[in-house]
């Protein structure tokens, strides 16, 4: 096989997994927050759960970034042929 | 039921004046064609330079042959499922990309012009989307049928939600907000129908949904506060800022147009590796989970807009610029 490939896979598997590590860390302090602020005030839990969603979707946004570039990495490699 | 301040008149209004940014936006779609074709003769570029850069490449042809066999046949099994994704083998630049995300299939040419497939999804959700509109407004009465109370409730819903997003009248910005909600929306859930893969998931229908939002975002940044005042606004803390604020009005477009590609695309994706892996019913979950990923994309991107030319609009006007109102 070729290096260029080898490197490749290589690289979108790295891209992938060191890219979710940061997110869910994030995300799972987000969700914490909000866990702890709605058992404050259960009265502000639908505000709270919309906000939620938008910060954890943009959280989320950075794994998605990570796997965009595996995706170009492993389907429009500009070195593989 | 029906939202209090919204009469038969301003619903008309509102969604003719849709229709006008739908049309405009429909120009702007046009531009699918013009980065189609940038699109390949990147690849095209990107995969010359390759070449060049390895020349060493013909003592691999063998081991790479025998990988694209493996590719082949992987991709025939996804596609005996998904008949949907067929035909996505394209040769570009010579380069076989089996499967790729980023290639779109032409369906037919118009002349010279290429027509890809979310081309004609996206022309058939305008003319969907404009059909809905027009039987919605064509009897409006004061005691709302079913049909009028519902698209009453949408677009009470969306005024609500530009104005304690933006803080300010929501008369002018309901029109392209809710056209861009109301787009994104059915094309990301636009997978429902069998073989319609949403238009959202090829980043040229993004990236004309956010050369929308740029040219809206600068078209009320002037008109509210004039052509000068919105230049203004770039050097807002001070001089020092100005490039800094530059890069970021295309930055935050570029990072809302690849946001809404990935999420969509990855959703697409990852239930095509589902079907090539498992059989008919396992992805239904996950269908699912598109679902809601592709309702809150939808309202990430609209409230992103909304904040974006909220900022443009009255940028200044809380705690920094006490010195000067605009409009």
């Amino acid at each position: 096989m070729n290096w260029v490939e080898i490197v490749s896979i290589f690289a979108a598997a790295m891209a992938v997994s060191f890219g979710a590590i940061g997110p869910a860390l994030g995300e799972g302090r987000a969700v914490a927050a909000a866990m702890d602020a709605i058992a404050r005030q259960p009265e502000a839990a639908g505000t709270i759960s919309r906000t939620l969603f938008v910060g954890l979707a943009m959280i989320e946004t950075m794994a998605i970034y990570c796997l965009v570039i595996a995706l170009l990495v492993l389907f429009a490699n500009p070195f593989i042929h | 039921m029906t939202h209090s301040g919204l009469t038969g008149h301003e619903l008309i209004g509102y969604l003719l004046s849709g229709s006008v940014w739908l049309a405009a936006g429909a120009l702007i779609g046009t531009l699918h064609f013009l980065m189609l074709q940038w699109n390949v003769s990147m690849v095209a570029a990107f995969t010359a330079i390759g070449n060049s850069a390895h020349s060493f490449r013909a003592d691999c042809r063998r081991t790479r042959r025998h990988n694209q066999v493996f590719w082949r046949l992987a991709a025939a099994r996804r596609h005996r499922w998904h008949s949907g994704h067929a035909d996505r083998h394209r040769s570009i630049g010579g380069a076989t990309m089996i499967g790729s995300p980023l290639a779109t299939k032409t369906l037919f040419t118009v002349g010279p012009v290429p027509i890809t497939e979310p081309v004609v999804a996206t022309w058939g959700l305008m003319a969907a989307l404009t059909l809905a509109g027009w039987l919605a407004t064509r009897s409006l009465t004061l005691r709302p049928s079913r049909y009028q109370a519902v698209i009453e409730l949408v677009v009470g819903a969306i005024e609500d939600q530009v104005q304690s997003t933006m803080r300010v009248a929501p008369k002018v910005y309901v029109p392209i907000i809710g056209t861009l909600f109301l787009f994104i929306l059915t094309a990301n859930w636009s997978s429902l129908v069998p073989g319609v893969e949403p238009p959202t998931a090829h980043i040229e229908t993004d990236a004309a949904l956010g050369l929308i939002v740029l040219f809206a975002i600068v078209y009320f940044g002037i008109r509210a506060r004039g052509f000068g005042g919105y230049l203004k606004t770039f050097a807002e803390p001070s001089i020092v800022m100005v490039p800094l604020n530059v890069v970021e009005t295309f930055t935050r477009t570029f990072s809302l147009i690849v946001r809404l590609f990935g999420n969509v695309m990855s959703g697409v994706f990852i239930i095509g590796i589902i079907l090539s892996l498992a059989g008919l019913l396992v992805p239904i979950p996950l269908m699912a989970l598109e679902l809601l990923v592709g309702a809150i994309q939808a309202y990430i991107f609209t409230v992103l807009a909304m904040v974006f030319i909220g900022s443009a609009v009255s940028e200044g006007r809380g705690d920094g610029g006490k010195e000067r109102e605009g409009s």
